[in-house]
């Protein structure tokens, strides 16, 4: 299973760096995008919302980030009617219950992933997507 | 139909009415059966003046009034304490008439009646407001009697002091005048509810203005003191001042506050770092590219570096929480103002930026110098480093001294922020917003725990692309 479009979105560069390569050597998606905040991913997406071929099936988003953190990213995302399945996972660092109790509260997000982000996480992500797409 | 002395006799024992009469000329005595029965005397009949007089504890007193309605000829009574002849004590009031004739006094006659039970009552009753002024004047809470206007009618001396006034002084005034206009409505309410009787009593917490000014906090407990028909005739207003203990209470708010901010620090902050090592070093680990390893070694450095300058940001953290207030001591504001313009003088010269001061040289501020000039240099190089790049900076620094207090205001014309979007997260910590790479997210963060720790407040207003002014607020004391 190999999916078409991923999409990060996390300001720390390291992170990222890890993560895509990660992605890269589990074949992950034929293409990943990264942004390094809400806004340049908001920016990216809004104008392809018609365009579903074009749009992930999946997006890795982090909570805090500058500009736009990733709360305030999903309330503007979650406005948009998009014609594709899209599925969410939050990939923070955080432990603090609150902020999984606040991320249940969006049917959009699928799961909470918590960093550091292992090969079995991506492969669950994979099967998850996989199954949904199949279905 | 009864004769008049008939109906006397009918009438004066129903009453419980001793009635007298001595012939001053005869020497004939005339009294009902009442008075022996008052008197406890065994076989009831009537004994001499003298024999009477010995029965009062104060015998004198009695014959200066018999005298004087003799020589007069005016009615007289008193009330008096006698032992009966069985050796009971009483109270009785005692009525004298005197009939005089050619000036010479030929009769006299008058009523006894036995009021001790009245007087035993009126003793309790003198006797428990006498306890309840007791209570009221050395009670260590505030107490005062109010009427249903809200004039204090009386307040002892714990409330006097509480309020800075003295009790002439305080009685002039009515309570609204001294209670803040945002906890009045809610009092005037329930002062309703207790005159309209739906109320026993009713307990808040309230704010009053000393008479110097300051907010006083206080416990309030009001019931109303009725007539006997239930209706209200003023209150009793007990007034606790937790003045302490509000501020105690707002403390405590404020470090559980930093203590959650600190724990998100711990869960987010430390946590990526080490997150990222973790990656890191299991990736350098399967690394085969001798190259690409390199890289990997390269960024674990890096991050190890990140790893410890947060930790040295949390111990900055703490050190706030610790010595801020102590610290303080008098500093001329614009003194200190000039010195960090001096330390900041590079990079004002290289914005082209224009700064101007509007701060009286001689305002001195107990303030911990350490803070001010951290607060200083975050303040003024924040205007510097997010101005507007489509015209030139001017920053006004501008302080306004009250009695109360000094507001210090750095008002810049640069690029702004949306307050709507980031206004609740905008003194966090680790939050930057305008997606600069050097911004570290510590600045304001500081500026607001240093500016709290020495018991000011600091505030924000902004408009994109107008500018920004943040105040800075410190109370006198």
């Amino acid at each position: 299973m190999r999916l078409d479009i991923a999409c990060i979105i996390d300001d720390d560069q390291i992170f990222t760096y890890l993560l895509s390569k990660k992605m890269k050597l589990l074949s992950f998606s034929d293409t990943l995008l990264v942004f390094k905040n809400g806004l340049e991913a908001l920016k990216y997406l809004h104008p392809i919302l018609e365009s579903p071929e074009i749009l992930p099936s999946v997006i890795l988003l982090d909570l805090n980030m500058p500009v736009l953190d990733g709360w305030q990213f999903l309330d503007e995302f979650t406005k948009f009617k998009i014609n594709k399945k899209i599925t969410v996972y939050i990939v923070s660092s955080s432990i603090d219950e609150a902020d999984h109790e606040r991320a249940r509260g969006y049917k959009e997000v699928s799961q909470f992933f918590v960093k550091p982000i292992t090969e079995k996480d991506l492969l669950d992500m994979l099967a998850e997507v996989g199954e949904q797409s199949r279905s | 139909m009864h004769t008049q002395l008939e109906l006397y006799q009918l009438v004066a024992p129903l009453a419980k009415l001793g009635i007298w009469e001595r012939n001053l000329v005869t020497g004939e005595v005339h009294w009902n059966s009442i008075i022996g029965e008052i008197l406890e005397l065994k076989d009831g009949s009537a004994i001499s003046l003298e024999e009477v007089l010995l029965l009062y504890r104060n015998p004198g007193e009695i014959r200066r009034v018999l005298d004087e309605a003799m020589r007069t000829g005016q009615p007289q009574s008193i009330e008096a304490e006698l032992v009966t002849a069985s050796g009971n004590s009483k109270h009785v009031q005692l009525h004298a008439g005197a009939r005089l004739e050619n000036g010479r006094c030929t009769r006299i006659y008058g009523t006894l009646r036995d009021i001790s039970e009245i007087v035993s009552m009126r003793h309790r009753y003198e006797d428990r407001e006498a306890r309840f002024f007791q209570a009221f004047n050395h009670a260590p809470i505030g107490m005062a009697l109010v009427s249903l206007q809200g004039e204090w009618l009386q307040a002892n001396h714990s409330l006097c002091q509480l309020m800075g006034f003295t009790e002439a002084e305080l009685l002039q005034r009515t309570f609204q005048e001294l209670t803040h206009p945002e906890d009045l409505q809610a009092d005037l309410i329930q002062m309703q509810q207790l005159i309209a009787n739906n109320l026993d009593w009713y307990e808040m917490e309230k704010r009053y203005f000393h008479k110097d000014g300051h907010v006083i906090w206080a416990l309030l407990k009001v019931s109303a003191v009725r007539d006997q028909a239930g209706k209200p005739l003023y209150f009793i207003s007990q007034i606790k001042d937790i003045t302490e203990r509000k501020k105690n209470t707002e403390t405590i708010k404020k470090q559980n506050e930093r203590l959650l901010n600190f724990a998100h620090i711990v869960s987010h902050n430390l946590r990526s770092h080490t997150g990222n090592i973790k990656m890191l070093s299991d990736m350098v680990i399967e690394e085969r590219d001798p190259l690409e390893k390199e890289a990997l070694l390269g960024m674990l450095s890096q991050n190890a570096g990140n790893l410890l300058d947060t930790l040295f940001h949390l111990n900055e953290v703490v050190k706030i929480n610790d010595t801020g207030f102590s610290n303080r001591q008098a500093l001329n504001l614009k003194r200190e103002i000039d010195r960090v313009l001096t330390i900041l003088s590079a990079s004002i010269i290289q914005a082209e930026a224009s700064i101007t001061l509007a701060v009286n040289p001689d305002l001195e501020l107990l303030l911990n110098p350490a803070y001010l000039e951290s607060i200083l240099v975050n303040l003024i190089s924040n205007s510097i480093r997010y101005r507007d790049a489509e015209r030139s900076l001017q920053v006004n620094i501008a302080a306004d001294t009250a009695s109360d207090k000094t507001t210090l205001r750095i008002t810049d014309n640069g690029s702004g922020i949306d307050l709507n979007l980031h206004g609740k997260k905008l003194f966090g910590m680790y939050k930057t917003f305008h997606g600069n790479d050097d911004a570290r997210g510590m600045g304001l963060f500081l500026v607001k725990n240093q500016v709290e720790a020495m018991d000011g407040k600091v505030f924000v207003e902004s408009v994109p692309g107008q500018g920004t002014t943040f105040t800075l607020e410190f109370t006198h004391r």
